[in-house]
């Protein structure tokens, strides 16, 4: 498939369709990753972020391709293994070559302080109350009106369901603000 | 809401750009000279992409399981071509000696698990491979831990990337994948009791035996030893379905292509399991419910009859589901028809149509009438219509239609209804009188009897047993009439789209029937007509309704959308439960706890 199709599918929301493609080129990661001394789950874990970051840029209307896709995903997951390396094994010698940019290099050192930051905030979440965690992404993931939450969820009113998403917003937020003083992030 | 959660509210509002432009500026330089309130956006837009998150990994999840199924498939199709002594070995690696060798001619790591060899043991591979490893099975010398090396290879290109070799004696073997366990660490660890592997397959194969590696000189492995499969119970349970497969489903289907009845592979992944059980035992039933599927195939198929098969038991379905199953994946998808798509459009052609025609009948709600009778007195006010009961005969049926493009008004100063007839008025005589039209037209339209000389006007309904006549006070057609007088019989309504109107003058008599004929009209027109009437006083206008420009822009959609139903699928048939039922990820959500909040 053309790469100009899979970025409409990501931009029409049909992130599994445009993904199933997009997988194909695990294999060339996992080799990459493997030849750099990391094991199928490092490839699998440096991929997904790789999707992510795509995934992220790509619902960007402003987001211009300048390589190929499977090009775009193995610079990027080169650059992502060599920043693990670097913090896992300072002794190895990195690969100096990523082939990208070093002004979309210092765009992705961005991409990555951001996805570190999401990921803290991804812990808070699975942190939070059973009940906390399911208002919240019915609201935000699955787009429940907050009408059919309180029916669902058994809360008296759409107000109450309002008023409790704003709770454990605060919660999750009380948290996260926790998590940054007591381990600082870039 | 506490001032904590206001804060919260208007930050969402921020971060959904619900706030105005003035609001947002005004927010904006609030938030520069704030460094805690900046952090409070910073962390709750966080969460947010956090949350958005959760679905993003669920789709790469998806996308991964997906990609190791698919890499099967190739695997599946490759393996047979290769097949040439033995049909097919699922190949085990141990070291039953001493298994501190390094047997594995590459230096590629596998994945390392960490075990307790004092404790029984069951591990799962990241791969899905199964190792059961008892107490004791693994003598370690002592060591409270041992850590594993393993290494799986399901595929060609791992078994070529690991440096595997798919040999026995020399001859090429076909495989059903290999695992290799290694102590991580140098040491005399040694496996002294059997422990039990399980590989995942999407295929058995029926002559696969395990094979044990052992490395030649020369750094290769060559299997020799091969040994029945300990779980052969799946193996019974797809011979079986191949049996049954042949004696009943074999005379009508094959798996890939179509001779009386549709190819079948695949079919376990396109309808669920109680679908197909159902449909195998009695397709009749099946078809003749409207189930959408059942109905579809059965006109592609020209009505072709499928023989019943009532007496198969629900493990002789699921053995013939199994097996073929199992057969499938020998068979690329791609070049089976896939009869399921009809249904995705279906479903989401209904969906939408759904909506948009709920939208309509609220609006054509709101329009209310399709004709209006507003009757005023000398002076201009409304007067209420009296209502007439009457038991014997009993009156018309008056049927009232919702106001769709066209709104008609009746408005009459000074004038009477019907009741003024039953009044012992001089030349008044009990007479019959009924309005006839086509079917179709008097189904959508209302009739008046109107006479202007004594400022009659009287709404006609259907008479008894009848969808064509109409009568205006009792369901025979009797009616007390002046005799002698101008008079006129009017039908107002819309059909198709278009406003309908007609109007007939006649002089009443004791007995008779006028014929009515309703037709497409425009507003003009019908204004031109009433116009050349002398009506006393009575005016019939036509107006659009209030809410047809929406109502048109609704018709549109919904003509456009037709378009997604699939060619020879009527939609409205039943579709099943699961093909309703909208799929969601519910890895996220847990049963709340007991008393949780």
């Amino acid at each position: 498939m053309d790469d100009q199709p899979i970025l409409e599918l990501i931009r029409t929301g049909k992130n599994d369709l445009a993904l199933s493609v997009l997988y194909r080129n695990f294999p060339a990661i996992r080799k990459l990753v493997q030849t750099r001394g990391g094991s199928t789950r490092d490839a699998e874990d440096i991929f997904q972020e790789a999707l992510l970051i795509l995934l992220r840029k790509a619902a960007d209307p402003r987001f211009q391709l300048t390589a190929k896709l499977s090009t775009y995903l193995y610079s990027v997951c080169r650059f992502l293994w060599n920043d693990q390396l670097r913090k896992r094994r300072p002794h190895i010698p990195y690969d100096p070559e990523t082939g990208l940019h070093p002004a979309e290099e210092s765009q992705l050192q961005t991409e990555i302080e951001q996805e570190q930051r999401i990921r803290l905030a991804e812990k808070v979440l699975d942190e939070l109350k059973d009940r906390c965690r399911e208002l919240l992404l019915l609201f935000y993931q699955n787009k429940f009106p907050l009408k059919e939450i309180a029916v669902k969820m058994g809360y008296g009113s759409e107000n109450s369901a309002k008023n409790q998403k704003y709770k454990c917003l605060e919660a999750a937020k009380n948290r996260l603000k926790e998590l940054h003083q007591t381990s600082p992030t870039p | 809401m506490r001032p904590e959660l206001e804060l919260i509210e208007k930050i969402e509002q921020y971060l959904n750009g619900e706030l105005s432009a003035a609001d947002t500026t005004a927010f904006e330089s609030q938030f520069a000279t704030d460094p805690d309130l900046r952090e409070a956006v910073r962390l709750q837009q966080d969460i947010r992409s956090a949350l958005h998150r959760a679905s993003l990994t669920a789709s790469i999840r998806r996308a991964k399981q997906h990609f190791y199924r698919s890499t099967w498939l190739r695997w599946g199709g490759f393996g047979l071509g290769f097949a040439v002594i033995i049909a097919g070995a699922i190949l085990l690696v141990t070291h039953p000696k001493p298994i501190a060798t390094h047997a594995n001619p590459t230096a590629i790591p596998g994945d390392t698990y960490t075990i307790d060899p004092n404790r029984d043991t069951v591990l799962t591979t990241i791969r899905g491979a199964r190792i059961q490893i008892p107490r004791g099975s693994i003598d370690a010398g002592g060591a409270p831990h041992i850590r594993l090396e393993i290494k799986e290879a399901y595929t060609i290109a791992e078994m070529i990337h690991y440096g595997l070799t798919t040999e026995t004696n020399g001859q090429p073997l076909s495989s059903g994948g290999m695992i290799d366990i290694q102590p991580a660490d140098t040491g005399s660890a040694r496996i002294v009791r059997p422990i039990m592997v399980s590989l995942p397959t999407n295929r058995i194969e029926a002559n696969m035996q395990r094979y044990k590696g052992t490395a030649g000189g020369n750094g290769k492995i060559n299997w020799t030893d091969p040994h029945a499969l300990a779980d052969s119970l799946p193996r019974n349970e797809i011979d079986h379905g191949r049996i049954l497969f042949q004696t009943s489903c074999a005379p009508c289907h094959s798996l890939r292509s179509t001779v009386t009845g549709p190819p079948l592979a695949y079919i376990g992944q396109r309808r669920p399991g109680s679908w197909l059980s159902d449909f195998i035992h009695d397709n009749q039933k099946v078809i003749s419910s409207g189930d959408c599927y059942a109905n579809y195939i059965y006109n592609i198929y020209n009505k072709t009859a499928m023989n019943l098969f009532p007496a198969l038991t629900k493990s002789d379905i699921h053995a013939l589901l199994k097996y073929i199953d199992n057969e499938s994946q020998l068979i690329d998808s791609n070049t089976v028809p896939n009869y399921t798509r009809e249904f995705d459009s279906c479903r989401e052609y209904r969906l939408m149509a759904a909506t948009l025609q709920q939208n309509r009948l609220a609006l054509i709600g709101d329009n209310g009438l399709r004709t209006n009778v507003i009757r005023r007195d000398n002076t201009g006010a409304i007067i209420t219509d009296t209502t007439i009961i009457y038991t014997n005969p009993p009156p018309v049926t008056i049927v009232e239609h919702p106001s769709i493009y066209y709104t008609f008004t009746v408005e009459s100063f000074g004038w009477y209804n019907v009741d003024a007839l039953l009044k012992d008025l001089p030349g008044i005589e009990p007479s019959e009188l009924r309005v006839r039209m086509t079917e179709e037209y008097a189904a959508e339209v209302n009739v008046f009897l109107v006479i202007p000389g004594r400022k009659i006007l009287t709404e006609g309904g259907f008479l008894k047993n009848s969808k064509t006549d109409f009568g205006f006070l009792t369901e025979d057609g009797q009616i007390p009439l002046p005799q002698g007088e101008q008079a006129y019989v009017f039908a107002t309504g819309e059909y198709q789209g278009k406003a309908v109107f007609a109007i007939s003058s006649f002089i009443t008599s004791i007995q008779q029937t006028i014929n009515l004929q309703p037709s497409p009209m425009t507003k003009e027109q019908i204004t031109a007509i009433v116009s050349h009437l002398d009506l006393n006083q009575l005016s019939i206008r036509v107006a659009d309704s209030r809410n047809v420009a929406r109502i048109r822009a609704i018709d549109t959609s919904l003509a456009m959308i037709a378009r997604f139903k699939p060619l020879n699928c009527d939609c409205d048939c039943k579709l099943d439960e699961r093909d309703e039922r909208v799929e969601r990820d519910t890895s996220y959500e847990k049963a709340p706890a007991p008393g949780a909040q």
